[in-house]
């Protein structure tokens, strides 16, 4: 039970992160399907920066404070990865969900090419096992991570609901054009936002490979969980706050071996899709963004 | 002088059809490019692939009938994909759909002793069928409650894949479904869903391409496929309704059609050609469903979406696109033979999307030729 609670607030706090990710680049208007490849890209660059750079044997950094330098500059590249979906879908105008679909491609080719050129790390690059953490009595780690999830929840609430950058990001997703009008750069809003996006998707990302304990070059599909949760949410933060932690108690059973003697913990991934799409039910999409998807094109003002 | 109109208006629309082949072929080469200097970055020799890519499906007689084998299932996938871009959805489940219909015609050839020479019949009837239905829930799920196809279809994707998991897993198949309901085991000494004793189109076939165990039956009925689309979109007013429907709904709209007919009719076809794609790749390019323990859904079903893109939604096109994608996809083996990963297949597909989309932009916007009149009126300007 303790196990399932400790795993449940690490999920939270990479649902959170991903999530969130979702919530800057849908209210700017841009569709983010690449949330997974973002991801991807994040937990690839935190456990090869542990593999690579770590002096002493067997991830031992990954408990240290290190590991917060190292979520620090995967963070930081966030704003690299996000050029690959903020290029095409802005300055190019192109189909956003084919733009996303092909970053999660991208990622997983990109994954697979590094994997296969560093055969010494064998196909799989282990975190420092979480249950380490719990027998070792240092849960801290895990409250450290929820409360910097929380801080950039409170940071983004803010940015989003109370500064003028804010406003001008909802108003680039709701309506362009008057924002435009009102002498705003669009596409630098949107630049912005899905920079932000990036940031956040690749910091989920590495948290999901702490999540995991290991990285074998995918995320399990927590890239597209994030995107019901935002749904779930209806893309505000608060909303997305809490729904992902509902996600987080069903992912978390996944983790749990008590649990999944019973259970398959197949099933239980399986539930979780399910849920987006019970919600859109009962909800619809009201809290949609309304120039979701449209690319933004001065001449059809 | 008409004549001389004429003929410059002749040469204009020609232009103008040459336009998308134009960009698609620049896009396709950028893609190569950059996927070369990936290559090279990563300290591979970049024409070994290019070498490679030609030889595993040209080179010879075996590897053509992968190659072969390869377009069986491509081409299907292709149309799938070009179906629905046409009436203006977006079908990126087909993924899952593939999987599902995979899964169904295993498990369905795994009941019936595959001995007579139709047996390969009934799973593939189910297989298309229960994808089908998969397609017609996204449809029924967007005109009730108005969910976008493409939320919709990522999700049954994922629960397509952790079913197959779960079902796959033996753990739990061997619990409930061998020791309390008395099915055979399902899963294989490989640990996927299925035996190769149930593997479907492939007799005969393989011994004809000497040797090529990824030959398949399945392009008759990829041609097929392709010849009735084609026909379909050539001929029918089903099909240019359809057409109508993706270019003009407001058009549609006005002129009768019911919008919500057309989302069912659209992703049921959809989904039962990506149905028919899944068990021709599984059964018989495969011959075997993945691993239970695989942790991505197979990489295979988003490549409908670069082939429509390369053949730009028309139904003959998809013959040059499959193509493309199936000499990328099959050299696959023979780049782990000389050492090259096999991720750079998937970078050099991801490129080629994002170029042919970005290339879009330059054929609608034509920012080239707007840039050029500019210099010629500031030139005119200066005169």
């Amino acid at each position: 039970m303790i196990d399932w609670l400790f795993f449940m607030l690490m999920a939270w706090s990479v649902y959170i992160f991903a999530a969130q990710a979702g919530v800057f680049s849908e209210k700017s208007g841009i569709i983010n399907i690449g949330i997974e490849g973002m991801m991807v890209f994040g937990a690839l660059m935190y456990a090869s920066i542990l593999q690579t750079f770590d002096p002493t044997p067997a991830g031992n950094w990954s408990n240290s404070g290190y590991q917060y330098l190292t979520f620090f500059i995967c963070f930081i590249t966030g704003s690299l990865v996000s050029l690959l979906l903020s290029i095409p879908t802005i300055l190019f105008s192109a189909n956003q969900v084919i733009t996303g679909t092909a970053l999660n491609i991208f990622a997983f080719g990109v994954t697979l090419l590094i994997f296969d050129s560093n055969p010494g790390w064998g196909g799989n690059l282990s975190v420092k096992e979480y249950e380490d953490i719990l027998v070792g009595g240092k849960s801290g780690h895990i409250l450290i991570f929820l409360a910097i999830a929380i801080i950039f929840t409170l940071i983004s609430w803010c940015i989003i609901n109370k500064t003028k950058f804010g406003l001008r990001l909802k108003a680039s997703g709701e309506n362009p054009n008057a924002l435009a009008a009102a002498g705003v750069n669009v596409n630098k809003i949107r630049f912005i936002a899905i920079a932000i996006s990036g940031m956040f998707a690749t910091m989920a990302g590495a948290m999901a490979a702490r999540f995991f304990g290991s990285f074998n070059g995918s995320v399990r599909g927590m890239g597209f969980i994030a995107i019901g949760i935002l749904i779930m949410g209806q893309w505000t933060i608060e909303g997305v706050f809490i729904s992902s932690l509902l996600f987080s108690a069903v992912s978390a059973i996944t983790r749990v071996e008590s649990i999944i003697q019973t259970i398959p913990r197949e099933a239980a991934f399986a539930i979780q899709f399910t849920l987006p799409i019970i919600t859109l039910m009962i909800f619809q999409s009201k809290g949609a963004p309304k120039a979701i998807g449209k690319p933004y094109n001065k001449e059809k003002r | 002088m008409s004549q001389q109109q004429t003929k410059i208006k002749k040469q204009k629309d020609w232009n103008k059809k040459l336009e998308k082949p134009k960009w698609t072929f620049i896009s396709i080469l950028i893609g190569f490019l950059i996927g070369f200097i990936v290559l090279a970055i990563a300290g591979y020799n970049p024409f070994d692939f290019l070498y490679t890519m030609f030889d595993a499906s040209l080179g010879s007689v075996a590897g053509l009938g992968n190659f072969i084998g390869m377009l069986a299932w491509t081409i299907p996938l292709g149309l799938a994909m070009a179906v629905s871009f046409r009436a203006g959805y977006f079908n990126i489940g087909a993924a899952g759909q593939m999987m599902l219909g995979g899964m169904v015609a295993y498990l369905v050839a795994f009941e019936m002793p595959n001995t007579s020479i139709i047996g390969w019949f009934p799973p593939l009837a189910c297989g298309v069928i229960v994808a089908m239905f998969l397609g017609m829930i996204i449809a029924f799920l967007k005109n009730k409650f108005n969910i976008n196809e493409v939320l919709s279809s990522i999700m049954f994707n994922w629960m397509v894949f952790w079913g197959y998991k779960a079902l796959g897993n033996p753990s739990y198949s061997a619990k409930y479904l061998t020791q309390t309901h008395g099915f055979k085991p399902l899963t294989n000494a490989a640990g996927g869903i299925g035996h190769t004793e149930n593997t479907l189109f492939n007799e005969g076939l393989s011994n004809l391409f000497n040797g090529a165990d990824k030959m398949t039956g399945g392009i008759f009925l990829a041609i097929i496929a392709v010849i009735l689309i084609w026909f379909l979109f050539k001929y029918t007013s089903f099909g240019f309704k359809l057409d109508v429907a993706g270019s003009n709904p407001e058009a549609s709209k006005y002129a009768g059609e019911n919008p919500k007919a057309k989302t069912i009719e659209t992703l049921a076809l959809s989904a039962a050609l990506a149905g028919l794609a899944g068990v021709i790749y599984f059964t018989g390019f495969k011959s075997a469903m993945p691993k239970a323990d695989m942790n991505e859904i197979p990489s295979q079903g988003f490549e409908g979406i670069t082939i429509s893109l390369i053949a730009w939604n028309s139904p003959l096109g998809i013959l040059g696109g499959a193509a493309l994608i199936g000499m990328l996809e099959n050299c696959g083996l023979g780049l782990q033979a000389i050492g090259i990963s096999t991720g750079i297949t998937s970078i050099v597909t991801s490129l080629i999307i994002f170029s042919i989309a970005i290339s879009q932009y330059f054929i609608i916007y034509n920012p080239i030729e707007k840039w050029k009149k500019k210099r010629k009126l500031e030139k005119e300007g200066d005169g």
